[in-house]
């Protein structure tokens, strides 16, 4: 053992990725820093049955009313005294052979999954039940790769060893079955039977692909036995099943130390748009006011102020969730809220102002309904939440801009000509700038007043398609060059920066441009004004390279040298890594932003264009 | 200008073996980042992207032609499972897949017509024109909005995190010390407790 402290004392568990698998060991574990040693990324930690480290606390076993056996299956070949059983009921649910169950842990918010693969009682009246997992998408995203998982997926487990299958008590008062669960096969092997629309309708979960605790591969192919069953019995059962299906997620069972419930009963129907299973399992501390869904009200925003206030609803888990940790941290130093109250998490009202309308068309929504301190993650926020946010915006939009005066439609020829654009050379024209770095000649241009920005063009025009429109449609030979796309460009948007000839030449194009209105093909009136280029401020550093004053970095000169050491990836059990991950969220947060804001800027833009009554066609 | 059909499809192809990266610090170069991606790859051009419309503190962006897709693809994939930094500290990079209009020297697409045509204002579409034309203005004003709060964000983090980083290292030497000095072994052999003698 060492003093380990340095850097490195952040507790194991907030390291990344193998919290989820660990976590299992986590009791066993004991000694946090022990753990430090492990390199998370490449270990499974032995999955500890952690259930036999702990004194098993179960209730007596006669004086538990609920439990009843059912079906006898057969008695065991080695030892005599062990009973099979085909199926059991406890607190009125019928739990039979292969069926699924939510498995829950006091510590945990989500609940494991596995299917009951064996049930049997033991000489010395023990009940047990052996349950194969199946993961969750987050538990085994390092090895996920690129292969996309739906909302409500899980992957079966398979192969031999640990992590595989548990075999526990069916009564633990830590951590026992808490309620069926509908898992549904969808995967195309021959021997499933496909399932019907309205079984994957009430389905809590799917799976068609297994993962292999050995070797950590992740297949589509199914194995002949897991875990000595035949995969037969994973499948789906080729009778209608006749157990009632709305048990999806309720626990019936009730634990005194439960700390949740599983509510999700209302969500089922909403399993139709995507909004999947993972509705239906997820813990609400208070089921009466959360709506997942995020609340939208409509407020109207202040009138005064011509530039809009802006904010985003964020739903900061819609990122892989190996987040989710990071979020409890988030979601904790947020302060804690009483639990009726929504609380809404970093999310700020959007209040768009359409400028023509005089004030009606506000639209707020906030987002984000998360409780406070019990409910610690929201693998809820869903990317398809915020495309309800989506949906609901873009009809709230329609609805203002629909009242706007509607135009008579007068079928009338109008009287412009189309402008073909072909390549245009003006007579005579030589060439009239020096051919400088773009760089200076924007600077030389601003400062001359010759330079002019043109946007709502086409993004995927060309510098010299931008020269010659403005050549055929002004007439005048041009240097233009369009703006190359970055982080924050909107996709719809194409911009060009313009020098002409003279401040003149710019002025009377601008002022043309204003008065007049030059239509692209497919409905596009180009925007120009004024360009103006940022300064070129050197900063020395960007936000969130930190470094520690009495430390110098030496990060100009010897540059070639520190390149590669000063570039690299962050071990898991150090802060740089907890920081870099809060950063990584920042980031995916704010791509999520923008993607919002493009996605309503363009859903406005067509809904103008909607409106033109002759467009011209490309 | 006419290009051929063939360079266009190279061009394409070239688009999909490009990293776009960024969050970059403004002090890397062109070298840097060659040299920090040649760990997965092999890297045959780094190309800055120029920011002419955006604050300066948002962080560079920059351009990564990799030898085929493949690589850009694992490239990519690996920058996003696990923080990967250049340059600096705890901010990693962001790592996507490049797009046509990132890139400064597109061709041309071969057989395209661009129309236009001018309005006036008895034109039946001017309204509307000019109702487009106003809300894409405001759309450049929102998305100038958004950014500085992105930025602002950005800088709250990061001041966040330079205390916390501050406060952790202020504790490192503290223990530091205590163990370098011999106090702490002195202490644990009055409280006969057991501490490592080394560090690891």
């Amino acid at each position: 053992m060492c003093v380990c402290v340095s850097l490195h004392f952040v507790p194991f568990h907030f390291s990344l990725f193998d919290a989820n698998l660990t976590r299992r060991a986590y009791f066993a574990a004991g000694c946090i820093l022990q753990c430090t040693q492990f390199k998370a990324f490449e270990k499974l930690t032995p999955h500890c049955d952690k259930y036999q480290m702990l004194p098993f606390r179960e209730a007596e076993e006669d004086s538990s009313p609920n439990f009843s056996w059912g079906v006898k299956k057969g008695k065991g070949a080695l030892n005599k005294g062990v009973q099979f059983y085909k199926s059991f009921t406890y607190e009125g649910v019928d739990i039979s052979l292969y069926d699924c169950v939510y498995m829950c842990r006091p510590d945990e918010d989500e609940p494991d999954i596995g299917k009951v693969v064996k049930i049997w009682e033991t000489a010395q009246k023990k009940r047990m039940v052996k349950v194969v997992w199946f993961f969750r998408p987050t538990e085994v995203i390092h090895w996920l790769g690129n292969i996309k998982l739906l909302d409500n997926e899980l992957l079966l487990a398979s192969g031999e060893g640990i992590g595989l299958s548990n075999c526990n008590p069916v009564i633990l008062l830590q951590e026992a079955i808490t309620g069926k669960c509908n898992v549904v096969c969808i995967s195309t092997d021959t021997r499933n039977p496909q399932p019907k629309d309205e079984d994957l309708d009430t389905a809590d979960f799917v799976f068609c692909r297994t993962f292999d605790v050995r070797t950590r591969e992740i297949s589509e192919e199914f194995p002949n036995s897991i875990a000595q069953i035949e995969v037969e019995h994973y499948f789906n059962k080729e009778t209608d099943q006749k157990q009632p299906l709305h048990h999806g997620g309720k626990g019936s069972l009730e634990k005194p130390q439960s700390s949740s419930s599983f509510g999700g009963t209302t969500t089922k129907t909403v399993v139709k748009d995507g909004q999947s299973g993972r509705s239906t399992q997820l813990k609400k501390a208070t089921s009466s006011s959360r709506e997942r869904h995020g609340n939208i009200s409509v407020t109207n925003g202040t009138v005064a102020r011509t530039e809009v206030k802006y904010s985003c609803c964020i739903s900061p888990t819609s990122l892989s969730d190996s987040h989710a940790l990071k979020k409890r941290k988030l979601l904790d130093s947020s302060g804690t809220a009483p639990f009726e109250q929504h609380k809404v998490m970093q999310s700020k009202s959007q209040v768009t102002k359409v400028v023509e309308k005089g004030g009606q068309g506000n639209i707020s929504v906030t987002d984000k309904t998360v409780a406070g301190t019990e409910v610690k993650h929201s693998y809820c926020t869903s990317p398809t939440s915020l495309s309800n946010i989506h949906a609901l915006k873009k009809r709230n939009l329609q609805d203002s801009l629909g009242t706007a005066p509607f135009e008579q439609r007068k079928v009338m020829k109008s009287t412009s000509q189309v402008i073909e654009i072909t390549a245009w050379v003006k007579e005579g024209a030589s060439t009239w700038f020096k051919e400088q770095p773009w760089n200076e000649r924007l600077h030389v241009a601003q400062e001359r007043g010759t330079l002019v920005l043109l946007e709502n063009l086409d993004p995927s025009y060309t510098s010299a398609e931008v020269e010659d429109i403005v050549g055929r449609a002004l007439e005048q030979k041009v240097s233009a060059k369009m703006v190359q796309h970055n982080t924050f460009s909107n996709s719809l948007n194409g911009k060009a920066f313009v020098i002409f000839k003279s401040s003149e030449h710019a002025e009377t194009a601008i002022s043309k441009l204003k008065k007049r209105c030059l239509m692209l093909g497919d409905g596009r009136p180009v925007v120009a004004r004024r360009g103006t280029i940022e300064e070129p401020v050197k900063c020395s550093g960007l936000p969130g390279h930190l470094s520690i004053g009495r430390i110098k970095f030496q990060k100009l000169g010897e540059e070639m040298r520190k390149a590669v050491s000063t570039s690299h990836h962050s071990q898991s059990n150090t802060i740089e890594h907890e920081m870099a991950v809060e950063w990584r969220a920042l980031q995916e947060k704010s791509s999520l932003w923008w993607k919002a804001l493009h996605e309503k800027q363009a859903a406005e833009i067509e809904l103008l264009r909607g409106k033109l009554k002759s467009p011209i066609w490309n | 200008m006419e290009t051929s059909d063939k360079e266009y499809v190279a061009f394409g192809e070239k688009v999909k073996r490009t990293i776009f990266i960024d969050n970059l610090s403004p002090v890397a170069t062109e070298a840097v980042v060659k040299a920090a991606l040649d760990q997965f790859g092999n890297v045959i051009q780094v190309k800055f992207i120029p920011n002419y419309l955006e604050p300066k503190n948002i962080g560079q962006a920059a351009l990564v032609e990799v030898e085929n897709a493949d690589q850009a693809k694992t490239i990519i994939s690996e920058l996003s499972n696990s923080p990967f930094m250049i340059c600096g500290m705890p901010r990693p990079v962001r790592a996507r897949a490049a797009e046509a209009e990132m890139f400064d020297d597109r061709p041309r697409k071969p057989g395209r017509k661009i129309v236009c045509r001018w309005l006036d204002s008895s034109d039946p579409d001017f309204e509307v024109a000019n109702k487009i034309k106003l809300t894409v203005r405001k759309q450049a004003e929102e998305s100038k909005f958004l950014l500085k709060h992105q930025l602002e964000e950005e800088e709250n983090l990061s001041k966040k995190q330079m205390e916390t980083l501050n406060a952790s290292y202020k504790k490192f030497e503290i223990i530091e010390s205590v163990v370098s000095n011999r106090v702490a072994t002195r202490l644990a052999e009055r409280y006969r407790v057991r501490v490592a003698d080394a560090e690891h």
